[in-house]
This record gives C-alpha cells, sequence and structure tokens, in this order.
C-alpha cells in the first residue's frame, strides 16, 4: 500500500482517459485502416507499373514500397501526439487533473507511457500487416519475379519493426511539441514544419547544401529506420533511430521543463 | 483549515491578489465575495497549486498543496464545471480521477447517487446542462471524502431547487467539521449559507468576519415621517447627519440612529408621524464595501478575464 500518489495510479488514470475517449480510440483505428489501405493500394500500383515510372531493379526496396502508408501515419500521429496534451489545455480539464494529481513531472510521465504503450501495439500491428499484405500484393501483381522479399530475409525483420517504432518516436515528438506549446494547432504547426515543409524547402537548396541537412530531417530519419538499402551516405536504421530518439527526448524535456513552471 | 499568507499573484500588468492573509476554518461554511475579477478564482487556483503565487503562501492543514500525500483524500475543488472533456462520460470522467488518488470504484458510484447523477452517469459529459456539470463537479470534489472544499461560483447555472440543494449541502458538510470555501460575486446567495465571510476587492481584502457582524456594524438609515419636515431637515442637518427628502412629508436620515434622530426631534419640538429604522440590506452592505473596487461596470462577463 502506497503512503501518496505515484506514477502507476496517474497512469491508469490516463489509461482511462485514453480509452473513455471516442475520438482517441475511432483516430487510432481510421490511422490504421487508411495506413494499411493506402499503403496496399500504392504498393498494387507501383509494383503493377514497375519498370515504368522509374522504379527498377536497383532503387526498389520492397519493404518501404509495402510501407509507403507510413507517410500518412506519421503525419496523423504527430497529431494524436500533442492533443493527448493539448486538448486538456483546450477544454482546461488540464485543471481539473492536476488538481488531482499535481505532481507534474509524473503527470508527463504518465502520459507519455499510455501514449507510447497505445501507438506501439498499434503502430506494430501496421507495420506487420503493411508488410504481409504488401508482400502478398507484390508477387500476384509482379511484372517480373522477384521483387518481393519475406520476413526472414537479411535486415527485414530489423526493418519492419523499426517502422513501427519510428511511428511512436514521431508521436512523442508531437507530445513533446503540445507540452512546449499548449495548443493543438500550434502544435501541428511546428510538426508539419518540420515533417512536410522542411523537405521542401531543402529540396530548393543545390544539393551539397540540402543534402546534409535532409538527413538530419524527422520524416528523413523515419523513414531510414525502415530501409533495407545500404547507401553509405545516408545514417544506418540504427542511427536513424537513436536521432530520432534524441530529438523525442530534448522535446519532452524542453517541454516538461516549461510544463512544469507555468500556470494550468 | 486553509492559511493565506499575503498570497499575491501578479499578471503582465495586473495585480489579481494583493497580499491576501486570512485562516479559512474548519466547520463552517466561508464565504469568499467580491466582485467580477476581484481574485477569487485566482486565489483558488494558488491554493490547489495551479497557479505559482508571485509572492506569499496558500497552505492546507499546513502543508503546500503540492506536498499533499492524495491531494484528492484531502482537498475537493469545483474550480470550473466545464473544466473537464466533453467526449468523457460523466462515470469515467470520475473514474479515471479516482485511479488518480487510488480511491476504490465504488467511490465513484457513490458520489454520482449523492449528487443525484447516477442515471446519466453514462452520458457524455458536454451534453449535460450546466446544472448537471456543476453537479458532476461537486460529485468529483467529494471523491475524496476531504476535510477541505473549495467551490468556485457553484450556483452558477442551478435552477432554484439545485441552489436550495447545494445551500443544505454546504452547510452539512461544514457541520461535519470540513472546511468549507465557497466563492461568489452574489451576496444574497452567501447571507443564506456562509457563517464567514471574507471580502476582497481588486484582490484586497475589504473585510473578514461573521456575516451577522457585516450587517450589524453598517449603519442603516432611518425613515421620519413628520408635518413640520423643513424644521426637522434643518435640525438633522445641524447635528451633522444626511438627510433626503422623499416627499413633502419623509424624509431618509444616514449616519445616525432613531434614538439620535428622536433626540433631535424632540430637542427642536418637531412632531413625528413616523420613526422607522431601515436596516441595510447585505447587499447594500457588500455594494457599500466593494464600491471603490469594482473593476468593471455595466454588463461584465467574467469569461473573458479568465483565459
Ligand atoms: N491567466 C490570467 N492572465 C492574466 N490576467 C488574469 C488571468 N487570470 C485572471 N486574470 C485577471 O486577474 C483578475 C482577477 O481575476 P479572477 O481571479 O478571475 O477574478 P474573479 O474570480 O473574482 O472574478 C482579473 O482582472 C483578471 O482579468
Ligand atoms: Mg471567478
Amino acid at each position: 500500500m502506497s503512503t501518496r500518489i505515484t506514477l502507476p495510479m496517474s497512469t491508469k488514470a490516463e489509461w482511462i482517459k485514453f480509452r473513455s475517449l471516442r475520438s482517441s480510440v475511432y483516430s487510432i483505428i481510421t490511422l490504421l485502416v487508411l495506413t494499411i489501405g493506402l499503403g496496399s493500394l500504392i504498393t498494387y500500383a507501383r509494383t503493377k507499373h514497375f519498370g515504368h515510372d522509374g522504379d527498377n531493379a536497383l532503387g526498389w526496396d520492397p519493404v518501404t514500397v509495402s510501407l509507403t502508408g507510413f507517410f500518412f501515419a506519421e503525419f496523423v500521429v504527430g497529431v494524436v501526439g500533442a492533443m493527448i496534451i493539448t486538448g486538456e489545455y483546450a477544454t482546461s480539464s488540464i485543471r481539473t487533473s492536476l488538481a488531482a494529481f499535481p505532481r507534474r513531472v509524473e503527470f508527463v510521465l504518465s502520459k507519455a507511457i499510455v501514449l507510447i504503450g497505445v501507438v506501439f501495439v498499434m503502430s506494430e500491428a501496421m507495420a506487420f500487416i503493411s508488410f504481409f499484405l504488401g508482400q502478398s500484393l507484390i508477387k500476384s501483381a509482379e511484372p517480373v519475379t522477384g521483387l518481393s522479399t519475406t520476413i526472414g530475409a537479411t535486415g527485414v525483420l530489423h526493418a519492419v519493426i523499426f517502422a513501427g517504432l519510428s511511428i511512436v518516436l514521431l508521436a512523442l515528438i508531437g507530445f513533446g511539441l503540445g507540452l512546449l506549446l499548449k495548443r493543438t494547432a500550434a502544435a501541428i504547426t511546428v510538426f508539419v514544419s518540420f515533417l512536410l515543409v522542411a523537405p521542401i524547402l531543402v529540396a530548393f537548396l543545390p544539393s551539397n547544401w540540402g543534402d546534409p541537412i535532409t538527413k538530419w530531417l524527422p520524416g528523413t530519419l523515419a523513414r531510414g529506420m525502415m530501409s533495407i538499402n545500404r547507401d553509405p551516405e545516408t545514417f544506418t536504421p540504427n542511427v536513424c533511430g537513436l536521432v530520432l530518439l534524441v530529438y523525442a527526448i530534448v522535446v519532452i524535456a524542453a517541454g516538461t521543463y516549461l510544463f512544469s513552471k507555468r500556470d494550468a | 483549515m486553509i492559511e493565506l499568507r499575503d498570497l499575491t499573484k501578479t499578471y503582465e500588468n495586473v495585480v489579481a491578489v494583493d497580499g491576501l492573509t486570512v485562516d479559512i476554518r474548519p466547520g463552517v461554511v466561508t464565504g469568499f465575495l467580491g466582485p467580477n475579477g476581484s481574485g477569487k478564482s485566482t486565489t483558488m487556483r494558488m491554493i490547489l497549486g495551479l497557479d505559482q503565487p508571485t509572492k506569499g503562501s496558500a497552505t492546507i492543514n499546513g502543508m503546500k498543496y503540492h506536498d499533499l500525500k492524495f491531494p484528492l483524500r484531502e482537498v475537493g475543488a469545483l474550480i470550473d464545471a466545464k473544466a473537464l472533456h466533453p467526449g468523457r462520460s460523466a462515470r469515467n470522467h470520475l473514474l479515471a480521477l479516482a485511479a488518480s488518488n487510488n480511491i476504490p470504484t465504488k467511490r465513484v458510484d457513490e458520489v454520482l447517487d449523492i449528487v443525484g447523477l447516477s442515471k446519466v452517469a453514462k452520458k457524455r459529459a458536454g451534453n449535460f446542462s450546466l446544472g448537471m456539470g456543476q453537479r458532476l463537479g461537486i460529485a468529483a470534489a467529494l471523491l475524496g471524502d476531504p476535510g477541505v472544499l473549495l467551490f468556485d461560483e457553484p450556483v452558477n447555472g442551478l435552477d432554484p431547487e439545485g441552489i436550495r440543494w447545494v445551500r443544505e449541502f454546504f452547510r452539512g458538510l461544514a457541520s461535519e467539521g470540513r472546511t468549507v470555501f465557497v466563492s461568489s460575486h452574489l451576496m444574497s446567495e452567501m447571507a443564506l449559507t456562509a457563517d464567514d465571510v471574507i471580502v476582497i476587492g481588486r484582490g484586497k481584502l475589504i473585510r473578514q468576519g461573521k456575516i451577522s457582524d457585516l450587517t450589524e456594524n453598517a449603519l442603516g438609515t432611518v425613515l421620519v415621517r413628520s408635518p413640520q419636515v423643513a424644521d426637522l431637515e434643518a435640525a438633522l442637518r445641524r447635528a451633522g447627519y444626511g438627510v433626503t427628502t422623499d416627499n413633502e412629508s419623509t424624509l431618509t436620515v444616514s449616519g445616525a440612529t432613531s434614538e439620535q434622530v428622536g433626540e433631535v426631534a424632540h430637542a427642536s419640538s418637531v412632531v413625528l408621524h413616523e420613526l422607522t429604522p431601515q436596516r441595510a440590506s447585505l447587499e447594500d452592505v457588500f455594494m457599500e464595501l466593494t464600491a471603490d473596487s469594482v473593476e468593471y461596470s455595466g454588463a461584465q462577463h467574467q469569461s473573458g478575464a479568465e483565459q
């Protein structure tokens, strides 16, 4: 019997809060369905047109192709991460929550634990389903044989698992931005700026300037985590994962610092 | 027991709470009165550790809020009936709060029953009327069966029956020995609920004490009727009292007791037909006390101030 409020207590509370909101449950299910659906569609189309639009045996990565839906998931999961905290500011339920559980660092941790748990289960399911569905689609549609791969091939299992983990890390970055900025719109804007807008801007730079920047961008790192190609110019999947993890920790640490200082 | 010591909160350029030092004792309902924008909600948020005081401190049974072992078991608060996620059911809202303080599920159903929300416990709180929202907020405050309760404007949005219920309920909680601290911008509300009052204006303490003392110390006016109004008025003015003429036969005298008015009349041989002391209503006292400190006039709503 504990003599004071503890992390497991607020984690249980956060779990009840998460599962009792239809919006969060629906957004997770919608995300799962859309990611797998879009990924399958694109996988099928790209396989059918193999050899036409620049896809050729050299650049073809059957793992990445089957996980194309993850582009979509990367964006949505950042919003989910941000909203578990910005949603509380928007409804001012943050005051009710913090009056019940004033230990703010533990409060943040409990939210992160629930977010990691939920997103991990969802994103790994998404990764494995997308992968297996994708490979069977490639096999059924392939104009030339040998385009698909198997989970046992070198680096493939690692890539599929890391694909799921990249989504967890992006959700955490979204959460950290939510902690820092309080407002959903602000957090989403910053998240999208780094994930989607920055790569477009960098693409305008000459490549000897742009390339060193590109490889540090969160979108590149997330994709790098699920790649089986070994381009010596880019980071390995493990390094990509590590850098993205450092980003998540830095943003959440800064967010937690502000969160524990400011008025609720 | 809640102790505020030189409690002060400054936002950019507003002093919302200004050096409040008061004790709020157990066993009675303490009314926290002040016009809109006088700093009541800010004070409550500082007691709950939500806002950091600029200066001074607020403690509960000698402890800072942050150091309470199980906050909900020591302090229950309703600060804003809308401070919950509209998509969550009443029961789930309470279940989450209960879990955070290791309060058993059985207690959730108990408090829903106490406030009369059992039947709608599974409904989304966003569809609740303001009155039902207040009841849910009160249920949340009761979850941990705490000895200290804070309610910020709890009767807002309640129907007359709800107001009666809340009033009885607060008195019941106080009679069980709990500290009950209730804010309101309506004196008439407190007159029926509170034993003690703390009146603030512009964040500063204006008056503190038993509610009964508040009216006794305030001088009322005296209504006099006489066929010799002009003579009487002149005599009263010479004696230094304030006089207003109501019509050709009645005067209202301020700053004097009925005895003093009677003596003045006798000394100047004026016949009196009526001599009636008029007790100031609590509302009058309140208006008088806070007249200098009303921040806004007209139809100013406080919601805009709480962003
Ligand atoms: N978060 C805030 N930022 C800036 N000013 C605030 C904030 N909260 C309250 N105030 C100001 O502090 C004063 C007191 O507000 P409040 O405590 O809400 O009063 P009351 O509850 O008595 O109506 C008001 O002038 C209000 O505008
Ligand atoms: Mg208020």
